[in-house]
């Protein structure tokens, strides 16, 4: 938190308090704590004069502002038809056999958290995935786990 | 003499130049008002999925009289089984930076900004170089226009032009009611040319082979040819150029497995086509527009499991999509 409260006032320090500063700031905080805390968004508010409602109203609308706390590296597994109709759901249960987590939960160490997303954009390799904001296309539960292995080893 | 259907195109991926902006600096030497009136002749229209003229949307911020404009790349890609924006903006940046110049230069505006979909910012540092790179050329040109890139944070409705607007203001991406348009008061009320990827990069096409040549392509409604992204049950999945005015079944002819039985056309909000329809479903603006997504089922797909999938998705955003032009209707009447 220390490391973030500077991080707001450095940003608003260079950039100033303009409302369209708001989301690259709320984007630089989760790229640091990988989520939005309830401090983060008040200090945010409180630095940019604005209400903690109107940080919130609008951190809670977009899809990559979590404000629930994620782990260090967020799978973010495609959902939609294209991959579904690749054994999407098979991919999940590997991930999630392996990860022993479910859909919304993160492992206990705060490594990896798994989550499904709407339309990635790679529907011609499906299925895919992002890992923070690293794509991996044309999945198979074996090469999804060597993904993940790799990054526990990161 | 009877040509294959449908006809396959290759303008957008072509004739692609890292050395030059070659293109950009001819266009340059034309009066605006030249330029709009060519691209009102080409027929161009909006290959997001709404289908706006575009020479009438940049003709109508260049008359708007204000301190500042803006042109706006909707790089926002997000309708399910899209991914051409991505395809262009990674193979050609360049044509979509011409584009979007072009535009700068017929309205006023001294400020572009891509709205990127937080899913593809992968391609961020990618872009930034070619931003350098079109900076230095601008200035060799005297052109006073630069572009920036603006993250989305994760949002389906930015994809239509006023809710992307509220977002890159810092506001939650939800569509504001019109009028008035963008064109008049658009980014922090300013006239404000908001157009797809696509859609600027087929203008650089057009600025290129010229209006004439371009409508040789599809037909009196739906001129030119446009990327379709294809995928689902198909060895030809992908990115393909195919010319408007083409059946659904010519497209299910040349791409699809056997035995497709429906094609999920424009995504969640477009239209699932029945097989039954697809000798007399056209694709083009008399017909189905669509952003070129097409999603093609055999028949092993179970429909109910495949419709429950888009109507998911569809509950969490309907009510960011009220103020849609087309969505809440479709929408609502489907799902």
């Amino acid at each position: 938190m220390p490391e973030t409260k500077t991080l707001i006032k450095d940003y608003v320090g260079a950039h100033g308090n303009a409302r369209s500063n708001l989301l690259p700031l709320l984007q630089e905080i989760v790229s640091l704590e990988n989520f939005l805390s309830e401090e983060s968004l008040l200090e945010v508010a409180q630095v940019m004069q604005l209400s903690p409602a109107e940080v919130y109203g609008t951190a809670s609308f977009y899809n990559y502002l979590d404000t629930v706390p994620r782990g260090k590296y967020v799978i973010r597994l495609c959902r939609n038809i294209s991959c579904m109709m690749r054994s999407q759901a098979e991919i999940l249960s590997s991930l999630s056999a392996l990860l022993k987590i479910r859909v919304g939960e993160t492992t206990s160490d705060g490594q990896f958290s798994l989550l499904q997303a709407n339309c990635l954009g790679w529907c011609h390799k499906a299925p895919a995935m992002m890992i923070n904001n690293e794509v991996f296309t044309d999945l198979t539960p074996q090469k999804a786990e060597q993904i993940i292995k790799e990054f526990k080893q990161k | 003499m009877e040509t294959p259907n449908p006809k396959r195109i290759d303008l957008i991926f072509s004739n692609y130049t890292t050395s030059k902006y070659k293109v950009l600096e001819r266009t340059l030497q034309r009066h605006p008002d030249d330029i709009i009136t060519e691209l009102m002749d080409s027929g161009l229209k909006g290959r997001g999925n709404v289908g706006f003229p575009t020479g009438m949307k940049w003709k109508f911020a260049r008359r708007e009289e204000a301190d500042a404009k803006y042109v706006i790349c909707n790089a926002n890609e997000s309708e399910t089984g899209t991914f051409k924006d991505r395809e262009i903006l990674e193979r050609v940046p360049r044509k979509v930076l011409s584009g979007m110049a072009v535009c700068g230069y017929c309205t006023g505006a001294k400020k572009g900004i891509i709205y990127l979909r937080h899913e593809y910012m992968y391609m961020k540092d990618h872009l930034q170089n070619e931003l350098n790179i079109f900076h230095e050329y601008a200035g060799q040109y005297n052109l006073d226009f630069r572009v920036e890139l603006f993250l989305g944070s994760g949002s389906y409705a930015s994809g239509e032009e006023s809710a992307l607007i509220e977002s890159i203001e810092g506001y939650r991406a939800e569509p504001r009611n019109k009028p008035p348009f963008p064109v008049t008061k658009g980014l922090y009320g300013c006239p404000t040319v908001v157009n797809n990827v696509e859609t600027f990069a087929t203008a650089q096409v057009i600025f290129r082979i010229g209006a004439e040549e371009f409508i040789k392509l599809g037909t009196a409604y739906s001129s030119g040819s446009k990327l379709f992204s294809i995928s689902g049950d198909t060895n030809n999945a992908g990115i393909h150029e195919l010319e408007l005015g083409t059946t659904v079944e010519d497209v299910v002819k040349e791409f699809g497995d056997k035995n497709i039985k429906a094609v999920q056309v424009g995504g969640a909000s477009g239209y699932c086509i029945p097989q039954r329809l697809f000798a007399d479903t056209v694709i083009g603006f008399e017909g189905l527009t669509t952003g070129g997504s097409m999603i093609f089922f055999n028949n092993s797909r179970s429909m109910y499991k495949v419709l429950g999938i888009p109507s998911l998705f569809c509950r969490g955003i309907m009510r960011a999509l009220y103020a849609m032009p087309r969505g809440h209707t479709t929408i609502a009447e489907r799902y």
